[in-house]
């Protein structure tokens, strides 16, 4: 039998371990019929943003992680963490599965591992210590922690000031003031722990912005296991592994609202005003990001991105 | 689970034969990981380790640290201190050690390393015992004793390499070791209280001092309070976090001692430089830490000794017994950075399977440690005493040091039994 | 030679007290930035982790050069006799290999840094030149060690402690 082994930076209690993670494994070690084994690490062997070189050097077989925390080497995968690409993450991960594998595949940013799933979080949202974000000035000279180059543009044509800390940091940041708000999904709220600081949500259709993630395995490891076990593994992962992560982010999320509005937080939409704006930024940047199409390898980027809506649209049975 | 054992085997005695602690950890961990996983992927963590530690912000927050204790030793704060303390204590049998113990304790304050803090203590307040008649047993050991004040009460680098290395909350940790400092300080002052009235040979009585003196010895204290509020105050009052509030104490220690006039350019260069050079050192041994770590991870060593701990039916609490005879132990031959860093990364893992609190856990770890720093025979405290003092017998020292070491074990014991003690702070916080 | 050196000596002194007085000068500036104007400085962090970065492997070779490394001392009155001149210099050796393996990866890791764009998270700085940096360091580092296979091995105990001892303390 052969153990795998994974590095993952979310703590062994975040919904990630047990509802994504260990049934997955499961699954893998009865498709191989117990020939294949994967074994969490007790820690992660390096930062969130190295998870990418960690399976691709080998370090740990298999690890996941955000695609925008190396912010440019993975610059074709930007469109998918736009404002509106979908707040229903089950549709939207396995749309960006079929995106990866029909345009993504085999380009240079992703050799050296086999891509194993994919994964958005539903769409990210605006969450305020105190203040309801509403017209489109209301975030005028907040500080809001964020983390990627997207949210970081978005922000900024909004007037906010940008303050760059990963979403475990959110605590830490809220509470001593460093920000006064914070973009997360709503089940990060919760799962970072930061519900009593972040009462005032504002849900803007679509999402403000989303996240996109990968699991990855080496590939040298990956090609050590034998044919049948590779399909095995396969026929568990892929849009499959895809799907469970969307499904398992689309209920926590739910559920987190749900709580949220028990407990009398505010629930905002955006106004009009304030939706056009952020639509208007997305246009920008999406025609900025096409036009370094052939930087990162992909000749038509925006059919690219028509590809992924159909696909999600096909998902979330509109 | 073998070659984790033979590699912190190999650690244990490469550091011992004088093989620089950085070294010694990169090197076997290179090789033990390069067995387990193969020569390449030993290889590319080299950089990756190294990379991850050095563009950390968390990290960041030791050098400022040791920059404000630096200005602070160098630009004559700690005597004022201890001038007022004395003004208040002096008369009092035993008053001189008193005081030297509460300056230990506030200058530890704004100081991150109880070594500095015994440095400090013995120029400052040695001299004055002397002159009085203290005996060399009760002066040194009570300066000794002081010092390990330092690193429990916050600001503490010990404590922040523990929240660095574990992944806890620095603000919380410090906050946890304001009261298990200050129960230390008491105990200290009562133990200088009950010698000086055993033996009162050993701790004569200072010379009074009058209201008008009092008041003025306060006035030279306002520095010191000033850094304090802003560093506590800013902490507990959620003003900015552990690594800013290092940045600002460091800063408005170098406002406050230009604007005195207390430092001089070459003062300035010598304080730049030598926490540069501390910090490189403090740097290149958390390299081959975090390595090290890395590969009691792989090798599967924390989960073999924690199976072997069920297995010898050794309960949570029996884990945790454990868990302290071994940093006792290890204490007595090694300083406690080197402890900390060897040993934490392979007993946390242990310790959340059982479900330990990690805040309270450093707080212990720290008290631990700092046992081990004033026990015979290794002692860094009484080390660094003996090269400032070399006219004192080592002897004298750690015989003065035992009622010290004794009250010690009672605040151990008292810690860990009521983890409220630690912890009580921090729920506030929250 | 020697003129030629201690300019260097001096030029990286002058490098660690700026990039330590920027940390501070840098958290200074955000925290009352933030607290008093609501405008924090931008990247504040992330130009600090780099400013640590710098000082941190500018300080390696003097570091290096000077002994100063963390070393339990508990047996130095055997270990600093005579007999034991070969063991210092193998151990310089192995201090000098590790510091040159540091340095060759870090070689490796500026080049690959280039073709996968890594860039830091919030100011965009490429990694690679940092990377290039820190290997050119190690390198000096390295031959530093390397002089101490050929310079008298650590010498008497007495001395040896209390230096080390107060590097500790400071
Ligand atoms: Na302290
Ligand atoms: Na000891």
């Amino acid at each position: 039998a052969t153990t795998l082994t994974m590095s993952s930076w979310v703590s062994p209690t975040h919904f990630l371990t047990p509802e994504v993670f260990q049934p997955w494994i499961e699954d893998v070690k009865r498709v191989t019929e117990g020939r294949v084994d994967v074994r969490i690490l007790p820690k992660p062997v390096g930062a969130p943003a190295q998870h990418w070189e960690l399976a691709r050097k080998g370090v740990a077989d298999i690890t996941w992680g955000n695609f925008t925390y190396e912010p440019d080497r993975f610059k074709a995968v930007w469109f998918s963490e736009m404002p509106f690409i979908g707040t229903k993450a089950e549709a939207s991960s396995v749309a960006l599965w079929e995106t990866y594998e029909k345009y993504l595949a085999g380009k240079p940013a992703f050799e050296g591992v086999v891509m194993l799933g994919v994964g958005l979080f539903g769409g990210g949202q605006i969450h305020h210590g105190s203040k309801n974000i509403v017209e489109p000035d209301d975030l005028k000279n907040q500080k809001v922690r964020m983390g990627g180059p997207i949210q970081k543009r978005l922000l900024e044509d909004l007037g906010a000031v940008a303050v760059a800390g990963p979403g475990p940091k959110a605590y830490e940041l809220l509470e001593s003031g460093v920000v006064d708000a914070s973009l997360h999904t709503i089940e990060s709220v919760i799962n970072f722990r930061v519900e009593d600081k972040l009462k005032h949500h504002t849900i803007v259709p679509g999402g403000f912005y989303d996240a996109s993630f990968f699991v990855v395995i080496n590939e040298g490891k990956w090609n050590k296991l034998s044919e049948a076990d590779r399909k095995a593994i396969m026929s568990v992962s892929g849009e499959k592994l895809s799907r469970l992560w969307g499904q398992r982010f689309d209920a926590q999320n739910k559920a987190g609202e749900a709580k949220l509005r028990a407990e009398g937080h505010v629930f905002n939409a955006p106004s009009k005003a304030l939706f056009e704006r952020i639509g208007a930024v997305r246009e920008r940047m999406l025609a900025d990001w096409a036009a370094e199409g052939p930087s990162f390898g992909v000749d038509k980027p925006m059919e690219m991105l028509e590809f992924f809506e159909q696909r999600y649209k096909a998902h979330a049975g509109k | 689970m073998t070659v984790g054992l033979l590699s912190l085997l190999a650690v244990l005695v490469l550091a011992f034969l004088r093989v620089p602690l950085a070294f010694a950890l990169l090197s076997v961990s290179l090789g033990g990981i390069g067995v387990v996983m193969g020569w390449d992927v030993a290889r590319s963590l080299v950089p990756m380790t190294i990379s991850e530690a050095v563009f950390s912000y968390e990290l960041a927050v030791v050098p400022m640290f040791i920059l404000m204790g630096n200005i602070l030793a160098r630009t004559g704060i700690s005597d004022d201190l201890f001038r007022a303390a004395n003004a208040f204590l002096g008369p009092v049998r035993g008053g001189l050690a008193l005081s030297t113990m509460v300056t230990c304790a506030g200058f530890s304050a704004v100081c991150g390393s109880s070594l500095a803090t015994a440095a400090t203590m013995s120029k400052v307040a040695y001299p004055s015992m002397k002159r009085y008649g203290y005996s060399d047993a009760l002066a040194s050991a009570t300066i000794a004793a002081g010092g390990t004040l330092g690193i429990l009460i916050p600001p503490s680098i010990i404590l922040m390499i523990y929240g660095i290395l574990t992944q806890t909350n620095i603000g919380h940790l410090f906050v946890a070791g304001v009261v298990p400092g200050l129960l230390g300080l008491l105990m200290y002052l009562l133990v200088i209280y009950a010698v000086a009235r055993i033996s009162p040979q050993d701790a004569p009585r200072g010379e009074r001092t009058t209201m008008a003196e009092k008041l003025h010895a306060l006035r030279g204290v306002w520095p010191f309070t000033l850094l304090f509020v802003l560093i506590i105050g800013g902490l507990y009052g959620k003003l900015f976090t552990a690594t800013e509030a290092a940045g600002m104490g460091a800063g408005l220690a170098l406002i406050l001692s230009m604007v005195q006039g207390r430092m001089s350019w070459q003062d300035f260069r010598h304080i730049f430089i030598e926490t540069a050079t501390t910090s490189v050192m403090l740097y290149s041994v958390l390299f081959g830490a975090l390595l090290f770590a890395k590969l009691i991870s792989f090798s599967g060593l924390g989960e073999g000794i924690l199976e072997l701990f069920n297995q010898a039916g050794l309960g949570p609490w029996g884990t945790i017994v454990a868990i302290l005879v071994v940093f006792l132990l290890l204490g007595c031959v090694m300083d406690s950075l080197a402890i900390i860093l060897i040993c934490v990364p392979l007993f946390v893992p242990i310790l959340l399977a059982h479900g330990f609190d990690l805040v309270w856990f450093g707080i212990i770890v720290v008290v631990v440690t700092e046992i081990a720093l004033i026990t015979p025979p290794i002692g860094m405290n009484v080390f660094v005493l003996k090269a400032t003092l070399p006219h004192v017998r080592l002897g004298a020292i750690f015989r003065g040091l035992t009622p010290f070491i004794a009250i010690d074990l009672v605040r151990l014991a008292l810690l860990v039994i009521f983890p409220s003690i630690s912890l009580a702070l921090v729920a506030f916080m929250k | 030679m020697d003129a030629y050196l201690s300019r260097i000596r001096k030029g990286v002194e002058a490098l660690l007290i700026l990039t330590l007085a920027g940390m501070v000068l840098l958290t200074f500036i955000d925290v009352i930035g933030r607290r008093l104007f609501g405008a924090p400085l931008y990247g504040a962090h992330d130009a600090t982790e780099h400013l640590m970065a710098i000082m941190v492997f500018c300080g390696l070779p003097l570091l290096t050069a000077a002994r100063g490394h963390l070393t339990v001392d508990l047996f130095d009155k055997w270990l600093l006799r005579p007999g034991w001149v070969w063991w210092h210099r193998l151990v310089s050796a192995l201090v000098a290999l590790v510091l040159l393996l540091i340095a060759y990866e870090f070689l490796n890791s500026a080049i690959e840094a280039g073709k996968i764009q890594e860039i830091s998270q919030s100011l965009s700085i490429p990694r690679g030149g940092m990377y290039g940096f820190i290997a050119f360091t190690s390198l000096l580092s390295a031959l530093a060690a390397l002089l101490g296979c050929f310079a008298a091995p650590p010498s008497h105990p007495v001395t040896v402690q209390s230096h080390a001892t107060q590097e500790r303390a400071k």
